[in-house]
């Protein structure tokens, strides 16, 4: 075929469109609600794949940890005595290479309260710090996070229920009167604790979902000034014995704290036998004699986004390489997938749920494309009949149909991965909040659950599914072009 | 409740001895002396006697009765007789704690991190109970007063831990200036905080020396704990053969 | 000017062109079936998965962490992080007498006793396991361990047989250890009175339950054996009952509740925070479902709209010919109505085939989690749920919104003048 016939044949596939104006917006619509919602749905899909890796890199661990290699050999029995010193010049360091950086000294104990006791881990952290790089701290349910320098702490929402600690979300009628109800030191103030609660059938009250904040910290003090929230934690402060070698010695310890914030977070190591306090109050006798020791500095990159996992400049070589002089080498540092140990057997990509609801997806679409283009190139089967009788080749027609729907795949893939990215934008900036939501599918269990959900870009395939949909889209376009071309021209002529 | 048997056994026997002296001249005795006397070498070759132990916590009672056997501070033998214990033995030896319970049917040595956990249900960890160590070697005694109690005058220690290491950094005794007994003492955290208490109920003299034969252990975490000792037909420096105190006698 | 004969004639007749004009054009008629059977197909598989995931959340968290109902005594409930044996279930009460009464209540299927506690183990390495207490036989009968494999779970050997000094341990706390059958496990535990009880087992069975923490964690003894080394005398730690159906777990939690008495907690297994949040999980993916409900609805719509832009010329006939708005509207609409019921018939047929198919064979997958992997009861295998409610629901569902959405096309039909169709 000479140039110039291609070209035309091009120019009159474009004028067609225009032509039958109302089947090229519906197949292009078609094209583009397929492409925007397999874009959408990726992205969702893939996001829940990242969420649990991402919660545990916001939450917990953040993309490195530096320790020293004999703690991390014992790393489960929380070794408190494998410390190490120098955490600031690292710190300093870290600071000026562009990362975030927040020490810890990590250990297990009781937590006593007046009503209860519980097992806890306790996370000395740096407040400010910590508030920088990991992303627990805003989800204060209650109170407020502690501040430096003093002997406050935060606990786990479950751990709070148990101890009788904090507003309790969900109490019995005998222990609303007598705890919440007895705070109250008159008529005024009994009537503010009344109006926070509504009674439930079973015996329980629950705390009524449109209070506000400076309510709630009024109803803490009230509490608070009751000793609810004094609490003692008993531990032993373990160390190296200096004159045995390899023997560890104990010291008894019973530290005096306030709890004053707990903690509701999506992931729910935060919430259950996990407490959070200053670190800077632990240096001396009273607190865990730490003199600035640590277990461990979290990093994180500065510029860090959340619905990423660590890459590029958070890995373990890169830090390193920021770093600068190595490491004392006792210490080492790890990146977040080494304290994850084998609880992620595969890799996100291998999610078998996600593959599999991403490839139905992909067929449903398909066949609408499909579906919509065959349609609309088979009714006109008296056009082409009218376009050979005019002399075109069977191969120019063909061309024009598929040149045609393909223009049509392509408008209409832009148009979807347009709109596919629009919607994906608020989705993986702010993601959604759910938890209302699911309490009402799911019912009250007098549990408040935080549900917060982000989805995550996938580029590449953005990008393919425009590709793929544009050419699906001229591909349809063959099958019935063809049919057509097989009828006799005057029975296609007189096709209805 | 080992170490505290041979705590209170060795403090009020050796206290007694000067007990007289001390009780004649009334006068402000001497910290160092008084500890390094609660610290004197055992006065007894052997000893055997019944022990009971009670817990009571939440409201419930759980009695332990065992016989035990002890030859200078550093062997020892026991075996509990309570229906719910019986047929466990115990022994120290040479350093090592080993234990036989007739659920296992076998002699299983206690090391490493078992020995940090609490032994029996008590308040003492097995740890405790095989440290040899005394407490002038550990610890740096200062006289702080004294106070009036039911059977007279008590002077008052107050124990600082030379080494950091310690496991209570803070102890405070109270010792019964015409007796001799240790009427109570106090274990503290780093902190300051109390931790256990202790109280003697009754002493008695046995062969012309002083035994707790009733005592009570509080731990103060433990809300409405307490664990009371009792020791009866108490038996000094009698003949105790050395098949006592062996492996065989654990596995019979 | 109609009589009434005629207007009550008219709707008949109306259904009868609809019905007729279907298969005056095969291929139309096929694509728009198709078009609605896919999407009907679709709607019940995605809901089948759904369910079956749910059910597979479901039935972890009642095999192993409470039941369909649950009773521990109130104080064990306060020390729960401790596994405490010093509650008994009732005050110590015989267990077999327990369970005997609670057997003979409506809807109860079984009863089993069960004693977890924490084990301290010899070993240097792993230093801390807990005991599992339970009935091998009775439990056998009522759960299933392992949904993939052996239903009892067992990767190697057998389970302690009733009094015997015998072990079983996961898979994971085995390679963690290098144990293998024929070693022993010495370990120490607390006794119903506070007393240190030592136990040296042989390990007889390897098991592997795809529920992490029980393979990494657990150490399964004969119950008898555990109830007398804790001294537990006659009584039992936690009682689980499992009824004919999980959905009588309300109607026995209360039946329950005056045979043991107070001081004693009896819960179902809704009451469980990990139900709850793992259920709130499954939101993300009814937001799924709904993006392919939206999909499917655009496949018929465009489908339809393509139908009628085609027969504009049609339509365009019958209003020349005197056939009202109302009733052109009508005609189209009985169409979509047909056409929707085959192509829901259809699609329930498939989608019904698949699902039931899907149902007998498990499938081995990973769930969407929040972290911390190995707290969360999450079984790695679900099976997909075939249910002929999700099936009717599908009907419903392909009728109903294939003739919504084929409605609204149909009635820009009716405003067609037919000067200007009959042109086209």
């Amino acid at each position: 075929m000479k140039d110039s016939t291609v070209r035309d044949i091009a120019l009159m596939a474009l004028r067609n469109l225009g032509r039958h104006r109302v089947k090229t917006i519906i197949t292009t619509t078609a094209v583009a609600i397929s492409v925007a919602l397999y874009i959408f749905i990726d992205g969702w899909l893939l996001g829940m794949n990242l969420e649990s890796r991402r919660n545990i890199v916001s939450y917990e661990t953040g993309a490195a940890k530096i320790q020293t290699n004999a703690y991390f050999a014992k790393k489960d029995e929380l070794p408190m005595y494998e410390s190490f010193t120098g955490a600031e010049e690292l710190s300093a360091k870290l600071t000026a290479a562009g990362y975030d950086s927040a020490p810890r000294f990590v250990f297990s104990g009781t937590l006593y309260s007046r009503e209860g006791t519980a097992p806890m881990v306790f996370n000395a952290v740096d407040p400010v710090k910590e508030a920088k790089l990991l992303r627990y701290v805003p989800y204060i349910e209650a109170g407020r996070f502690p501040e430096p320098g003093k002997r406050e702490i935060a606990v786990g929402t479950l751990s709070a229920a148990k101890l009788r600690i904090g507003i309790p979300e969900r109490p019995e009628k005998a222990e609303f009167d007598s705890e919440i109800l007895g705070a109250a030191t008159n008529e005024e103030e009994a009537a503010f604790v009344r109006s926070f609660y509504t009674e439930n059938t079973d015996g329980t009250l629950s705390v009524k979902k449109d209070g506000n904040a400076a309510d709630r910290d009024r109803l803490w003090k009230l509490l608070a000034a009751t000793g609810r929230m004094t609490v003692r934690i008993s531990t032993v402060i373990d160390m190296k014995d200096a004159d045995k070698p390899g023997a560890i010695r104990h010291v008894n310890q019973l530290i005096d704290a306030t709890v004053v914030g707990v903690i509701n977070s999506p992931n729910p190591k935060t919430n259950a036998n996990v407490a959070y306090l200053p670190i800077d109050a632990l240096q001396d006798e009273s607190g865990m004699m730490l003199g600035g020791k640590v277990t461990e500095i979290l990093i994180r990159a500065s510029d860090a986004k959340d619905s990423v996992l660590p890459q590029g400049k958070e890995t373990p070589e890169r830090i390193l390489t920021a770093l600068g002089s190595a490491l004392p080498t006792e210490l080492a540092l790890r990146g977040w997938k080494d304290y994850t140990g084998d609880y992620f057997a595969a890799s996100a990509q291998d999610n078998v749920t996600s593959r599999i609801m991403i490839i139905m997806l992909f067929i449903l679409s398909f066949i609408g494309i499909a579906n919509t283009m065959l349609m609309a190139i088979l009714e006109r089967t008296k056009e082409t009949g009218m376009l050979r009788a005019l002399g075109m080749t069977d191969s120019q027609v063909l061309l024009a149909y598929v040149i045609e729907a393909g223009c049509i795949g392509a408008i209409g893939s832009i148009i979807g991965i347009l709109i596919g990215c629009l919607i994906n934008i608020p989705m993986v900036v702010y993601g959604i909040d759910y938890s209302a939501m699911s309490k009402e599918m799911s019912g009250d269990y007098g549990y408040r659950i935080v549900a917060y959900f982000r989805s995550a870009w996938n580029p590449l395939v953005i990008i393919l599914s425009g590709v793929v949909a544009t050419i699906l889209s001229a591909a349809s376009a063959i099958p019935p072009t063809l049919r057509a071309l097989k009828m006799p021209v005057t029975d296609s002529l007189r096709f209805e | 409740m080992k170490k505290q048997m041979f705590h209170s056994i060795a403090i009020t026997l050796t206290v007694f001895i000067l007990g007289a002296a001390a009780a004649i001249a009334q006068d402000q005795p001497n910290a160092m002396a008084l500890l390094a006397k609660i610290d004197a070498n055992e006065v007894y070759k052997t000893i055997s006697y019944k022990g009971q132990m009670i817990v009571d916590y939440q409201g419930k009672r759980y009695l332990k009765e065992f016989v035990a056997f002890g030859r200078g501070r550093t062997d020892s033998f026991v075996e509990f007789l309570n229906p719910e214990d019986k047929g466990t033995k115990y022994l120290k030896k040479e350093g090592r704690l080993y234990v036989y319970s007739p659920d296992s049917e076998e002699v299983m040595l206690i090391s490493g991190h078992l020995l940090k956990e609490s032994m029996m249900g008590s308040d003492m960890s097995y740890e405790d109970a095989i440290d040899n160590e005394t407490l002038s070697a550990r610890y740096t005694p200062a006289l702080s007063g004294s106070e009036e109690l039911k059977n007279g005058k008590a002077w008052i220690l107050d124990l600082t831990a030379k080494k950091k290491t310690e496991s209570y950094p803070k102890q405070k005794l109270w010792i019964d200036s015409s007796t001799g007994d240790l009427v109570r003492y106090e274990l503290y955290a780093l902190s300051g905080a109390k931790l256990k208490e202790y109280a003697l109920h009754k002493a008695q003299t046995i062969g012309g020396r002083r035994f707790p034969v009733e005592s009570e252990m509080r731990d103060l975490l433990r809300k409405g704990s307490r664990t009371t000792f009792l020791m009866n037909e108490v038996v000094l420096d009698g003949a105790i053969s050395d098949s006592k105190f062996s492996m065989r006698n654990l596995e019979r | 000017m109609k009589t009434n004969e005629q207007k009550n004639g008219g709707l008949s007749a109306l259904m009868t062109i609809a019905y007729r004009n279907i298969w005056r054009n095969g291929r139309r008629t096929a694509l728009c079936v198709t078009a609605i059977a896919i999407a009907v197909f679709f709607n019940i598989f995605m809901q089948a998965w759904m369910e079956g995931m749910i059910d597979g959340i479901e039935e972890v968290v009642r095999t192993y962490e409470t039941g369909h109902v649950n009773i521990v005594a109130a104080g064990f409930e306060r020390d729960k992080e401790y596994f405490p044996v010093q509650y008994p279930v009732a005050d110590g009460r015989n267990a077999q007498e327990l369970i005997d009464n609670i057997e003979k209540l409506p809807h109860v299927r079984a009863a089993l006793p069960r004693i977890t506690s924490y084990a301290t183990l010899f070993d240097s390495t792993v230093k801390h396991a807990l005991l599992w207490g339970i009935d091998v036989e009775k439990e056998l009968k009522v759960n299933i361990f392992n949904l993939t494999d052996r239903d009892d779970g067992l990767k190697d050997g057998r389970y302690p047989k009733k009094g015997e000094a015998e072990c079983a341990i996961g898979s994971i706390l085995a390679r963690k250890m290098g144990l293998k059958i024929g070693d022993k496990l010495p370990l120490k535990t607390v006794s119903a009175q506070f007393s240190d009880k030592y136990f040296n087992p042989t390990i007889v069975g390897v098991f592997e339950f795809d529920y992490r923490k029980y393979d990494e964690d657990v150490i399964i003894v004969p119950f008898d054996k555990l109830q007398k080394i804790l001294v537990l005398g006659q009584g039992t730690q936690q009682l689980f009952v499992y009824a004919d159906n999980a959905s009588w777990s309300a109607a026995i939690k209360t039946d329950i509740g005056a045979l043991v008495g107070k001081g004693n907690f009896v819960r179902e297994w809704r009451d469980n925070y990990w139900v709850a949040m793992l259920q709130q999980s499954t939101f993300l993916y009814f937001i799924i479902f709904g993006v392919f409900q939206v999909v499917a609805s655009f496949l018929i719509i465009n489908t339809v709209l393509m139908v009628i832009h085609e027969r504009i010329k049609e339509i365009g006939m019958m209003g020349a010919l005197g056939m009202t708005r109302r009733e052109i509207v009508s005609v189209f609409f009985f169409e979509a109505v047909y056409l929707s019921i085959f192509g829901a018939l259809i699609g329930c047929a498939v989608g019904g085939a698949a699902s039931y198919i899907g149902s007998l064979f498990p499938l081995d997958l990973e769930f969407f989690t929040g972290g911390g992997m190995k707290d969360m009861p999450i079984s790695s295998t679900i099976f997909i749920k075939f249910s002929p409610g999700i099936v009717a629901g599908g009907f419903v569902f392909g009728v109903a919104v294939s003739a919504a959405c084929t409605l609204i096309p149909s009635l820009k039909s009716a405003f067609i003048e037919p000067v200007e169709a009959l042109r086209r």
